[in-house]
C-alpha cells in the first residue's frame, strides 16, 4: 500500500487538486458565500494595489513633462469655454427657476443626485475569459455587494457596472460587458425597456433584447439608452451608451439593439461607487 | 529537485500575473494580451517534469484565482492539469529556439482551449465557452505562441545565470 502511494503520488496529488478546484468553482457558482473567492481577492488586491502604485509614480515621473504642455493648451482651452459658460450661466438661471416651479407641481424631488465613493482602479483579470475590474475601495469604506459604479469620462457620466465581490480594502467590479451582465435598460426617447447583456469585451457593443417590436418605427440610430431602474440595483436614468444597430430576427418576436457603451473601458482610472440612496 | 527551485518558479509565475494584471493591462488598453504566464509554466514543466509541472500549475492557478473573478479553483484546475501534461513529455524532444518553443506553446495552449471548453460544458458555464470563440482569444491564442519563442530565450538566459551562480539548472 505505501508503495503503492509513493509510486502514484503524483497522480494522486493531481486527483486531489482537480476534484478540490471542481468543488470550489461548484461552490463558487451555486451559492452566494464565496468565501475563498473574497480571500483570493483580499490577497490578490494586496499586490496589484502596491504594483500599481510603483507603476503610477514611474508613468508619473515620466510624463511630467509632456503633461505640464498639457497643462498649457488646456488652461487657454479653459479660458475661452469659460467665457461661453459665463454666457450660457444667464440662460441656465432661468431655466432652473422653470424647473423648479415644474418640480413642485409633479411633486418630484429636484437635483438628483448620489453619495458617492471615489476608488482607482489597480488592476484588472490576467487572462481574457473573465472580466476583472479591481479597485482599492473595499468593505471598510463602505463599498457592500451590488452597489452600481458609474464614471466621468469627458465630462460625461456613464454606467460602468455593479460591484460583484467584496473584501475589506478593495472590492471587484462586474463591468457592463461580462458576460454574466444583465442590465435593466430603456430608451430614451421612445420609453421602451429591454435588457443589456455583455458581450465579453470592453470593446464590443452590448446587446440590448427583449425589446417590444412595436418600438421599430419609433427607433433611430443614435439614441440613448439608460438604466430603466426596475431592478432594485440600478437607479434610473443613468445613462449607458447609444444605439447602432438595429436588428429585427425572423425567427423571434422581439427587437435587438447592439448598443455602443458610452463609457471607454480602456481608459479607467478613477471611477464612483454609488454608496447611498438620493442625497 | 531542490526546493529552491519551486521557490523561484512560482515568484516568477507571480511576478508574471501580477504584471499582466496591473501594468500591462493598463499600457495596453485594448484588454488584449498574450497569456505570458501560461507560456513561463509549459516552459518549466517541459523542462522539469510532472510533478514539478504539477506543483507549479497549482501555485500558478491559485495566484491566477486571487487575481480573476471567475469560479474559484477554475485556474487551478487548469493550470495543474496543463503543467502535469506538459511535463510528461520532458526528455522527449531537445529544446531548440525557434521550432520546438512554437509547437509545445501551440499545442498547449490548443489542449488548454479544449480543456476549458469540456470544463465549462460539464459545470455548465456557458459564458466561458462564448467566451472561447471570440476574436479576442484567439488574439490571445496567436500573440502567445509567436512570443513563445523570446519568453523561452529570456527563461533559458536566467537559466544560465542560475548556473553560473552554482545552482542546478532551471
Amino acid at each position: 500500500m505505501k508503495d503503492f502511494l509513493k509510486r502514484n503520488s503524483t497522480i494522486i496529488l493531481l486527483l486531489f487538486v482537480l476534484s478540490g478546484s471542481t468543488i470550489s468553482m461548484w461552490f463558487s457558482e451555486t451559492t452566494s458565500l464565496g468565501s475563498p473567492k473574497d480571500l483570493g481577492l483580499a490577497i490578490g488586491s494586496f499586490f496589484q494595489n502596491s504594483t500599481n502604485a510603483i507603476g503610477g509614480l514611474y508613468n508619473d515621473t515620466v510624463n511630467s513633462a509632456q503633461t505640464l504642455e498639457t497643462l498649457r493648451k488646456d488652461y487657454n482651452q479653459v479660458v475661452a469655454r469659460l467665457r461661453t459658460l459665463e454666457e450660457q450661466q444667464s440662460d441656465i438661471d432661468s431655466l432652473r427657476q422653470q424647473n423648479f416651479r415644474l418640480g413642485e407641481i409633479l411633486n418630484l424631488k429636484g437635483g438628483l443626485s448620489f453619495s458617492t465613493l471615489v476608488a482607482q482602479v489597480i488592476g484588472k483579470d490576467p487572462g481574457i475569459i473573465f472580466s476583472t475590474i479591481t479597485v482599492n475601495k473595499g468593505y471598510n469604506d463602505g463599498v457592500r455587494k451590488d452597489m452600481p459604479v458609474i464614471v466621468i469620462q469627458d465630462g460625461k457620466q456613464s454606467l460602468v457596472g455593479k460591484i460583484s465581490t467584496v473584501a475589506p480594502f478593495s472590492s471587484r467590479i462586474q463591468p457592463l460587458y461580462d458576460r454574466r451582465s444583465n442590465i435593466g435598460g430603456r430608451l430614451s426617447t421612445s420609453r421602451f425597456e429591454g435588457l443589456l447583456i455583455g458581450n465579453g469585451s470592453g470593446e464590443q457593443n452590448l446587446t440590448m433584447t427583449y425589446i417590444d417590436p412595436a418600438a421599430r418605427n419609433q427607433l433611430k440610430i443614435g439614441d440613448e439608452v439608460s438604466t430603466s431602474g426596475l431592478n432594485s440595483i440600478f437607479p434610473a436614468g443613468i445613462p449607458i451608451g447609444t444605439v447602432e444597430a438595429i436588428e429585427k430576427k425572423p425567427y423571434e418576436s422581439f427587437l435587438e439593439l447592439s448598443i455602443k457603451p458610452l463609457c471607454i473601458f480602456g481608459k479607467l482610472d478613477y471611477i464612483y461607487v454609488l454608496i447611498g440612496g438620493l442625497q | 529537485m531542490k526546493s529552491i527551485h519551486i521557490l523561484v518558479y512560482s515568484l516568477i509565475e507571480f511576478l508574471t500575473l501580477l504584471l499582466s494584471s496591473t501594468l500591462i493591462s493598463n499600457f495596453l488598453q485594448t484588454g488584449l494580451f498574450p497569456n505570458l504566464a501560461f507560456a513561463v509554466l509549459v516552459y518549466f514543466s517541459f523542462k522539469n517534469g510532472p510533478s514539478l509541472g504539477l506543483l507549479l500549475g497549482i501555485v500558478t492557478g491559485l495566484i491566477a484565482d486571487c487575481f480573476s473573478s471567475g469560479p474559484f479553483g477554475f485556474y487551478i484546475f487548469v493550470m495543474s492539469l496543463s503543467g502535469y501534461a506538459i511535463g510528461r513529455f520532458v526528455n522527449v524532444v531537445k529544446l531548440d529556439f525557434l521550432f520546438i518553443p512554437l509547437l509545445i506553446v501551440s499545442v498547449s495552449m490548443l489542449s488548454r482551449f479544449v480543456l476549458i471548453l469540456i470544463l465549462s460544458w460539464v459545470l455548465g458555464l456557458n459564458f466561458i465557452t462564448d467566451q472561447l470563440f471570440t476574436l479576442n482569444h484567439l488574439f490571445e491564442l496567436f500573440s502567445t505562441i509567436v512570443l513563445s519563442p523570446l519568453i523561452f530565450l529570456l527563461l533559458r538566459l536566467m537559466d544560465k545565470v542560475f548556473q553560473q551562480r552554482g545552482y542546478k539548472s532551471l
